[in-house]
């Protein structure tokens, strides 16, 4: 705070604070935790400490260290958060190192480097992730099965996720035989698992229920508007049902299933909700909000349909993360301003 | 003398062309993918540097102000050319790593911009003096690049295993990993040049 | 001196100059360095195919390419089968040592991975059996697909490791353990760009045993689901009468695979050197070999 105004009184109290909003957020993220806890057992409990302590452990080191300011950062949890939303883009059954790695860089480059909460213009949780993702393709695409209370952590068995599937199914270049056999592999699939997450995927991304109950939450506090959340999922849901009538999708499967499932696997409503409603990084204009949100919908069918990853949500909002200073622009209103 | 040294040192540290400048990017961040290749295509450049210097430094009063840009370029693609024979008569292996990064030596900033800025206006030897300083500054930023991007990115120095690769950061020998390390290092020179 | 006005025949002639100087000493260096940087690439060539052939070999060794067939290979489009057939080339370089010895053949062949095409040289031993490969290029996954470069040919891969297996065309792959010498275990977490590979090499095999004038049956490469896409002419019709890779139809007798043209009396594609009376090149019966000379 170097700048101090001085006002007549009276004056009103807002009783918002950075510290609050990162609360709610994180209150909100519980029950998607929980129902992880329940389907990936010890692995969803390790890796979420190992990322939350390595994020605030490293803000403080910079803070103290580097940056020598003289009053620590970490009690507005914005670093807890991060280290939540880092925990949740990882498969439960990852190497703690890797976690570890992630969670310096996620803290480190995305948000110290920038100068701290308010400055960088990336998602940190998904600079981190994408930055493992890059780093160790092996280990981050191997995704332990979900299985109730599961006490094993390295040595998890693993699985392919419906993504991973959906994927295959849509490729013309393999045999029509694999394609059906992966429309078989998605559609066994009952749909109160997909929404309740007994399936395949990172920590957090699983259960839609838990996410989307927690993204009302947010909604319903004035936490976050439902300009992003709504345009990513309405844009994604079109771009599906594009597909579908274009004819892509392999008998076995309906226009409509397929919408599902693209809505309801992969960081879909982990990131609709989470991820790319955060302040730092999203537009503040509401027309900018939604140009916002179609643009990450596209390119996320995008990625998924011929990109070379079967998830492209976290590339999706790095990518329009870079577009919003331009997004800003659009209609911007003065704080205090009558709106005309 | 005075005047001589610091052409000298100017290039390594204060004029960095890879830090300070931030000239010749292209290949610095395409083939730091290890020591040994960033190394070798500095000395190259080296050469290249030094070689049009001394050259554009002699004939720059035969050659009129309009006709400058193809004059240099016509004699530093000539060097890049000869260096480019030679690598590929007398050490192929280093000829097929760089690749086209050779020939690619001709639109280098470096050359072009140290051959407007100092050769057209100063003497041989400190020209000759300005070509080497730069070039080594330029040979010990890709190696050091080069070496910070291969022992994170595969867990080898100078092709050394140190320690297993499969715990190495893959990111750092790729494009965006040396945009990453690239970004740290000129952050860390940029302050030493400030003390 | 002062530097030249910018008048037209002053920059014509500094122009002129400098290029003239530039050309003769270009034209120097080249001449120079003709000679070495043919013998570089001539010693280049000869390494890229001693590594899949005879990679344990030591420099003064030398190979001669005895001969270089081109051999298409036709793969069912497996989306539809009425559709035309993708159509692959391998080329087949016959090694010989200095003295003649035939040692094998290294083929050049390729696949459409999953980042883009990948083209691969293996080198068989005259049985068949796969000696060492090299992958010339590839587009896959840096990390995952990239892979394919260490991975077959570590020893320490025990499900993974082909050198040394006898080729048959129908590898395939599997993430399970690998149960026999067709089995081939997948990188992890690569499996499309593993296949591709597997493919290739049952290309190249195929390639290998069709430029010696046998035919053979290749696999997909894919994992086997549907039994009934593997390729329609590969189904032998009962007994089997040896014609070679005989071009010239019903009712000629197969001599074997004659290079000499028109008017020659084929005595098949002898490999014994002179002086052996040679009784066809034959590889499936015994009693076919008994081809007499005129």
């Amino acid at each position: 705070m170097k700048q101090f105004i001085v006002a007549p009184a009276p004056h009103a109290h807002g009783s918002d604070s950075v510290r609050k909003n990162m609360l709610l957020v994180i209150l909100a993220l519980v029950p998607a935790y929980a129902v992880s806890v329940w389907q990936f057992g010890i692995g969803a409990l390790i890796t979420a400490a190992i990322s939350i302590l390595a994020c605030v452990g490293t803000e403080w080191l910079i803070s103290r260290f580097v940056l020598k300011e003289k009053r620590q950062t970490i009690g507005d949890l914005s670093a807890v958060l991060t280290g939540l939303l880092l925990a949740f883009n990882l498969p439960s059954s990852i190497d703690w190192w890797i976690v570890l790695i992630g969670a310096v860089v996620a803290i480190g480059v995305g948000k110290m480097t920038f100068g701290g909460l308010g400055q960088n213009p990336f998602n940190p949780a998904l600079v981190g992730r994408v930055f493992l993702l890059i780093s160790f393709p092996a280990q981050m695409t191997t995704w332990p099965v979900a299985k109730h209370f599961d006490t094993s952590y390295l040595d998890a068995e693993t699985g392919a996720t419906p993504l991973y599937y959906l994927k295959h199914m849509l490729d013309k270049n393999a045999p029509m035989a694999e394609r059906l056999g992966s429309v078989k592999s998605i559609t066994e699939i009952e749909w109160w698992d997909y929404l309740s997450g007994a399936m395949g995927g990172s920590l957090g991304e699983v259960c839609a229920l838990a996410l989307i109950l927690g993204g009302i939450i947010l909604i319903c506090t004035k936490t976050i508007t439902w300009h992003i959340p709504v345009s990513i999922i309405a844009t994604v849901a079109l771009f599906a049902a594009c597909l579908g009538w274009a004819g892509m999708v392999p008998d076995g499967m309906e226009t409509y299933q397929f919408v599902g499932y693209e809505l309801l696997t992969g960081g879909l409503m982990l990131g609709a909700f989470f991820m790319a409603t955060d302040y730092v990084t999203s537009p503040m204009t509401a027309w900018g909000k939604i140009i916002f949100g179609i643009g990450i919908g596209v390119l996320v069918m995008v990625i998924r349909t011929w990109g070379a990853y079967p998830e492209g949500m976290s590339f999706a909002i790095l990518i329009m993360n870079a577009c919003v200073p331009l997004l800003n622009k659009i209609r911007p209103t003065r704080f205090g301003e009558k709106k005309k | 003398m005075n005047n001589a040294l610091k052409t000298l040192t100017n290039g390594i540290l204060k004029e960095n062309p890879t830090f300070a400048l931030v000239l010749g990017m292209c290949p610095t961040l395409a083939t730091t993918t290890s020591a040994k290749n960033g190394m070798f295509m500095g000395l190259a450049t080296l050469f290249v540097l030094v070689c049009s210097n001394v050259v554009i430094s002699m004939l720059k009063k035969l050659i009129p102000d309009k006709v400058r840009i193809p004059a240099f370029i016509v004699v530093i693609a000539t060097f890049v050319t000869i260096v480019q024979l030679l690598l590929k008569a007398y050490a192929p292996a280093v000829d097929a790593q760089l690749g086209l990064f050779i020939p690619l030596i001709v639109v280098n900033c470096i050359v072009l911009g140290r051959a407007e800025a100092f050769a057209a206006k100063n003497s041989v030897g400190l020209s000759a003096l300005d070509g080497i300083g730069m070039g080594l500054g330029f040979t010990l930023s890709l190696t050091v690049l080069g070496l910070v991007r291969e022992l994170l990115g595969s867990g080898k120095i100078f092709g050394n295993t140190v320690y297993d690769g499969s715990y190495a950061t893959l990111i750092f020998v790729l494009a965006p990993g040396a945009f990453i390390a690239l970004a740290y290092l000129m952050a860390i020179v940029n302050k030493l040049n400030k003390k | 001196m002062e530097k030249l006005k910018s008048s037209l025949p002053n920059m014509m002639l500094s122009l002129v100059l400098i290029c003239v100087v530039a050309a003769g000493a270009l034209a120097g260096v080249y001449l120079l360095t003709k000679e070495p940087i043919k013998q570089q690439q001539e010693l280049a060539k000869q390494n890229a195919l001693k590594a899949v052939v005879l990679p344990n070999a030591d420099e003064s060794v030398t190979i001669k390419d005895l001969s270089i067939d081109t051999i298409a290979i036709t793969a069912p489009n497996q989306q539809d089968t009425a559709k035309l057939d993708t159509v692959r080339m391998c080329v087949v370089h016959t090694i010989a040592l200095e003295d003649g010895t035939v040692i094998g053949k290294a083929v050049e062949t390729g696949a459409t991975g999953f980042g883009g095409e990948q083209e691969i040289m293996v080198g068989f031993d005259n049985e068949g059996v796969i000696i060492n490969y090299q992958v010339l290029e590839q587009q896959e996954t840096p990390g995952l697909g990239d892979h394919i470069r260490d991975w077959f040919n570590d020893s320490t891969k025990v499900g993974s490791y082909i050198l040394g297996r006898q080729a048959t065309g129908q590898f395939e792959v599997t993430k399970a353990k690998s149960e026999n010498n067709n089995q081939v275990e997948a990188i992890t977490a690569a499996t499309i760009s593993s296949k591709a590979f597997i493919k290739a090499i049952n290309n190249a095999y195929v390639a290998f045993q069709k430029s010696n004038g046998i035919h053979v049956e290749a696999v997909s490469g894919a994992s086997q689901l549907h039994p009934e896409e593997v390729s329609e002419e590969a189904k032998p019709e009962g007994e089997h009468h040896c014609q070679g890779h005989c071009q010239h139809g019903e009712g000629h007798q197969c001599q074997g695979h004659c290079q000499h043209g028109e008017g020659h009396h084929c005595q098949g594609h002898c490999q014994h050197g002179a002086g052996h009376h040679c009784a066809g090149h034959c590889q499936h019966h015994q009693q076919e070999t008994e081809v007499t000379n005129e």
